[in-house]
């Protein structure tokens, strides 16, 4: 009986470790695919799905709920996401509206150029964001439109978000 | 040469040897153990998490163009994310099903709407039929036309850009 327990505990010993190692690795394995950590590869929807839920990650973090995101950063890596992301779009056999993903960053960095009393900046950016609307077939495509819509887009955001929004602009 | 024992009569050498054989046994053991409780508990999670995201930003730039642009590009963007939806289910991502089957269905109610405005009646109606499809199998209820219409206008008259399946997904997230 003793012998048999003197066996069973190192047993346990080393099951417990053994199990938290494998926990652990699982926990490691699923962080390393999630869309935020892996890079846009494999197949042209792979990427585009890629894309898409790092896109949505950064908007998040551009619609700046909490007011404390570093929007430089942000915007200069959305517009990095935006560039790999059209060429991943091209051979996925899928049309995502990017024109009018890259219009609502343009209308973005001009507000932010707005902010720092850049103006020759701000009309550079508007100018883009208004020929990108007009190829995406909009109604109204002023810039005037696209800060409305950016507005109910970060309203619909930080609704989300349990912290309350802070007006940044 | 004698071993030299102790009062239980065991050679301590042995019994080390034995405990670090036990305990090495018990590791290749509980590994795969581990493994496998890990993938349960964090792969699902971690699945609808990257579903949500990527699924919560197709819907509103679909949703977006649906309400912003003309007639061929919100067609386009309403076709394109009901590809997406089914490209998402062909490559293995379902976790979503019931929210996604929703949220077809009233890309599908948007579509027939916006062919009812370019005057293609059978257009609309046919893609009427498909939402009330994919509803159905979402949850076996039939759904009639009138309150179809009238819940996706209802809720096309709200701000909100994602549709309702993963807008109240990504809320809980």
């Amino acid at each position: 009986m003793k012998k048999w327990l003197s066996s069973l505990v190192p047993l346990s010993i080393g099951l417990g470790i053994g199990c938290g190692i494998g926990y652990f690795s699982a926990l490691l394995n699923a962080g390393a695919k999630n869309v935020l950590v892996t890079s846009p590869t494999g197949s042209g929807f792979q990427q585009v799905f890629t894309g898409m839920g790092k896109l949505y990650a950064f908007e998040t973090l551009a619609s700046n709920c909490k007011g404390s995101s570093d929007m430089q950063f942000v915007l200069g890596n959305e517009a990095d996401l935006i560039v790999k992301f059209r060429e991943a779009a091209n051979g996925s056999g899928l049309n995502p509206a990017i024109d009018v993903a890259e219009s609502r960053l343009a209308i973005r960095n001009a507000i932010a150029a707005e902010a720092a009393k850049d103006s020759k900046l701000q009309s550079e950016q508007e100018a883009r964001a208004r020929k990108l609307l007009e190829s995406s077939g909009w109604r109204d495509p002023s810039e005037a439109r696209m800060r409305r819509v950016i507005t109910a887009l970060d309203d619909e955001e930080c609704r989300q978000s349990p912290t309350a929004r802070v007006p940044t602009q | 040469m004698s071993t030299i024992t102790y009062g239980s009569g065991t050679d301590p050498m042995k019994s080390a040897i034995r405990y670090a054989v036990l305990i090495l046994v018990g590791l290749i053991l509980g590994l795969p153990l581990g493994i496998r409780l890990g993938h349960r508990t964090f792969d699902r999670g971690n699945e609808m998490f990257s579903e949500v995201l990527a699924l919560s930003e197709y819907e509103t730039l679909a949703g977006i163009q649906y309400k912003e642009s003309d007639f061929p590009h919100a067609k386009l963007a309403l076709q394109d994310l009901i590809k997406f939806m089914d490209e998402m289910e062909t490559n293995n991502k379902p976790e979503l099903q019931r929210s996604t089957e929703l949220d077809r269905g009233i890309a599908y109610m948007r579509l027939a709407f916006l062919e009812e405005k370019a005057g293609n009646a059978s257009e609309s109606a046919t893609y009427i039929h498909k939402a009330q499809a994919v509803l159905s199998k979402r949850d076996g209820s039939e759904q009639s036309e009138e309150h179809l219409r009238e819940q996706v206008t209802r809720y096309d008259r709200t701000p909100t850009y994602k549709l309702p399946g993963i807008f109240l997904l990504s809320r809980k997230m």
